[in-house]
């Protein structure tokens, strides 16, 4: 499985989908900042805000899982698009190390580009406003932990999908599409009561840092992902060894 | 104080899993190079475990193996060389020498005319003759290839071993009824290498042409002006090979068509190359409008020296 | 000699139709095995089980002798259907990727195989911006990396232009001879394989119709004259007076006179005449294309 991660990094390190992600991120950062920032200065003139504030009141949940899911589709399928899974499984490789490795390689690089996006965000806004606010370093653990269980969740997810259908036409859009779809589900099949719960994927990565849903613990939510990715991980294990490629 | 205690049995813990793991790498390293030592393989040793620092130790172990491996192939191919050898000679003794005796037991026929007993007891001399000419060859050229051969160095005058050895075979061409020109410059340097040889040189490169070319024989020996070394070319007609065939006729056994015969033994081309080679010289061979040339060139004297 | 490669009753179906028919074929060491036959007859089809890419319905098959595949299949090269290339890469660093999978330590063995097929100059170009001769051959590559002990080629020459073709006949040969690979390659064209192959399984529908060597076919496609009778010597002696000197003497008093095929009522009278009386006077041989037209049911030859 070391092999793996290592030849598999080595080959994401130089794709396209990478590269690009990594120019974006700071620019999207940049955009998304201007955007919040022009609500920041509507505000009173004595309410300062920190980088760190400004970096959880910005940040998106749905963004995050469109780049995530992006980046990861579009690297797990290039073994795909390009037959190469073919010579990978033909040269003696597991598929129970392609499957772990590839997971554990694509998760490393969606943590990459997103903990860049977040660096961003929190260096503008520590750059315009003065102040970093590392005091409330327990929230930027909350959302590294809420983060890291939701790219693991949503690399697994994918990683079932893309083995699944073998094809990027199918995998990539259903990244994107993923969470809008579940809040879609979520507002017309919950029940009253079930709605004070956080329900879609969106709703569950934001209650792990913000805690807005006070009923639910954060940890909680961060289990859920968890859990939900062990189980794609071994539906992906399951489904690389039974399909012929 | 607690703190440290942590993190101290943390530290040995990892310590611990590391130490581990390189006794695993190197324990499959061993049994890898145990797999391949059973078989014959092209395999390497590979690094399956992560630890970069063992790679020199493996890219070693590779390096021996490959050397190894390359010596058992050449090995491999020269006895190869040595059997195939073999079975070429087998094959070309068999046939001539069943013949004959074939000839030998029908002269046992008392009924034999006193012209067929003549006509039967030429076909045996000439088949035997076949067989022993090709003996005669293999022996002469198994000793040029162990370089046990007599070599008497000395300068020769190939203008004058040319023209006696044109002069051997003027009666054979005649009798074929073939014109041939030659052009030989006055005055040729000296080469240095064996008399024996040089006139052996020649006379298998005209022999064969003669045996197989078609006429329009030319001959030459001059200087090469840009070189300034001595070029012999022979060239005449020969429409039944290729411009591809031309460029195996040096090689050991070659005949266009694959029967043996007095004059077709398939190793006077390969012996003309050999003892070219072993003077320092070089030849080469070109077919182009149905016309074969082969060009031998002879190193200057100096060279050498 | 040893077995590179066996296979016992190999089948594949696809949703009910039998591709690959019971096929069971052999591989010696240094063999280069042309697997010829029609578009569609399960030459790729095979390919992909022997390559660990498709599962077969039932049948086995061994490598080297060994029961387990998972332990032989890394002296596997396969280059099966299209190259696999990863299009945004450079030629060099998809070598590399392999490299790094396979836990090969040292990038030497990149420089030797460009050498080999004749990419050097083209090592840090994209793979998307090769012409398909040059893809092909980085396919080859790849196969070769981590030095495999049996290459499995399908159609490896497919829309190469005759210069290419030549240059991978060169390149599998020297493999062959002087690293001692074994190849199985398959082709739907006779040509390719002609001046290449030691063996040749003839595939037809599914079904290996014959397993025949080199020499065994030229034997049976060379045309000459048999004569079957009890003295070859005499035979020989008739054939001298007839001035046929063109002949060969097998070891089992057999005599074959390589000439015009019209004479062979000639040689019978002259030999009866002389007391001979042959079992047997007949023309030998096939057409090499003829032959595999008939065994194959109709072929592409060019």
């Amino acid at each position: 499985m070391n092999n793996v991660i290592s030849s598999q990094s080595f080959k994401y390190l130089r794709s396209s989908a990478f590269f690009v992600m990594m120019i974006l991120m700071p620019c999207l950062a940049f955009v998304f900042y201007r955007l919040a920032d022009t609500q920041v200065s509507n505000a009173p003139a004595d309410v300062t805000i920190t980088g760190v504030q400004a970096l959880t009141g910005v940040l998106d949940g749905g963004f995050v899982f469109v780049v995530i899911g992006i980046l990861a589709s579009l690297l797990i399928c290039s073994d795909f698009t390009t037959q190469s899974i073919r010579q990978i499984i033909g040269k003696g490789t597991g598929r129970l190390s392609y499957t772990m490795g590839t997971l554990i390689s694509v998760f490393l690089f969606c943590m990459i580009v997103i903990l860049f996006y977040y660096l961003s965000l929190f260096g503008f806004a520590t750059i315009s406003f003065g102040k970093a606010g590392l005091d409330e370093w327990r929230t930027l653990l909350w959302l590294l932990l809420a983060t890291a269980a939701m790219a693991f969740f949503y690399t697994a997810y994918l990683m079932f999908i893309a083995c699944l259908t073998k094809r990027a036409t199918i995998t990539v859009p259903l990244a994107i599409v993923t969470p809008s779809l579940s809040e879609l589900l979520a507002s017309s099949f919950a029940t009253r009561s079930m709605k004070q719960y956080p329900i879609d994927l969106i709703s569950v990565f934001n209650n792990i840092f913000l805690h807005d849903h006070k009923t639910c613990p954060r940890i909680y939510c961060a289990i859920a992902f968890i859990v939900a990715g062990i189980i794609f991980t071994i539906l992906s294990i399951i489904v690389v060894k039974k399909k012929e490629y | 104080m607690i703190y440290l205690v942590i993190g101290l049995s943390l530290l040995s813990l990892f310590l611990l899993i590391y130490l581990v793991r390189l006794r695993l790498a190197l324990r499959n390293i061993a049994s890898q190079v145990q797999e391949m030592s059973h078989e014959e393989t092209n395999q390497l040793v590979r690094n399956s475990s992560g630890q970069k620092m063992l790679n020199p130790l493996i890219n070693s172990i590779n390096g021996e193996m490959r050397e190894l491996r390359s010596k058992v192939v050449t090995a491999e191919k020269k006895s190869r060389e040595v059997r195939e050898s073999l079975a070429e000679i087998s094959h070309d003794l068999r046939t001539p020498l069943t013949a004959a005796s074939g000839y030998t037991g029908m002269l046992k026929d008392m009924d034999l005319t006193d012209e067929e007993k003549l006509r039967y007891l030429n076909v045996v001399e000439e088949r035997f003759e076949t067989s022993r000419n090709l003996v005669d060859q293999l022996f002469f050229f198994a000793r040029l290839e162990s370089d046990s051969l007599g070599w008497n160095e000395e300068e020769v005058d190939i203008r004058k071993v040319l023209t006696s050895v044109l002069a051997m075979y003027y009666g054979d061409f005649e009798k074929k009824n073939y014109e041939m020109q030659v052009e030989i410059e006055e005055k040729v340097m000296p080469v240095l290498g064996d008399t024996d040889a040089v006139k052996r040189i020649f006379s298998n490169i005209i022999s064969n042409g003669l045996a197989h070319g078609e006429g329009d024989f030319q001959i030459s020996l001059r200087k090469d002006p840009e070189t300034g070394r001595f070029c012999f070319r022979f060239s005449n007609r020969a429409t039944n090979i290729t411009e591809e065939d031309a460029k195996h006729i040096f090689e050991k056994y070659f005949t266009k068509d694959k029967v043996r015969s007095t004059s077709n033994t398939g190793l006077g081309l390969a012996i003309a190359k050999k003892l070219v080679e072993k003077m320092h010289g070089s030849c080469s061979a070109s077919w182009k409008d149905e016309i074969l040339t082969i060009c031998i060139t002879f190193p200057e004297k100096e060279l050498v020296s | 000699m040893s077995l590179v490669l066996e296979t016992n009753s190999l089948t594949k179906k696809y949703r009910g139709t039998i591709v690959v028919d019971h096929v069971s074929m052999r591989l010696e060491k240094g063999d280069i095995y042309g697997l010829i036959g029609r578009n569609g007859a399960g030459k790729t089809t095979i390919m992909r089980m022997l390559g660990g890419i498709a599962r077969p319905t039932s049948g086995t098959y061994e490598f080297f002798g060994e029961k387990d595949n998972k332990k032989t299949i890394k002296r596997i090269g396969c280059l099966i259907e299209s190259p696999s290339l990863y299009t945004d890469m450079s030629v060099v660093n998809n070598l590399k990727f392999y490299n790094k999978l396979l836990g090969i330590t040292d990038n030497s063995n990149i420089e030797e195989i460009l050498e080999l097929v004749e990419l050097t100059d083209a090592k840090k170009k994209t793979a998307r911006k090769l012409s398909l001769g040059m893809k092909q051959r980085l396919g080859i590559a790849i196969a070769l990396i981590g030095n495999p002990d049996i290459l499995i080629l399908d159609e490896p020459v497919n829309g190469l232009d005759p210069t290419g073709i030549v240059e991978i006949r060169n390149l599998l040969l020297k493999l062959n001879q002087e690293r001692g690979v074994t190849i199985l390659i398959s082709s739907h064209i006779l040509g390719e394989l002609q001046r290449l192959a030691t063996r040749y399984g003839i595939i037809d529908k599914g079904v290996l119709v014959e397993e025949i060597s080199h020499e065994e076919l030229l034997e049976k496609t060379r045309q000459a004259i048999q004569i079957d009778a009890q003295d070859a010597k005499a035979v020989a002696v008739v054939l001298e007076e007839m001035e046929l000197r063109n002949y060969k003497i097998l070891p089992d008093q057999k005599v074959q006179v390589f000439c015009d095929t019209s004479l062979s009522g000639n040689i019978n009278a002259t030999l009866a005449s002389k007391g001979i009386y042959a079992e047997s006077i007949r023309v030998v041989g096939q057409d090499l294309e003829a032959y595999f037209v008939e065994k194959m049911g109709g072929a592409d030859h060019e």
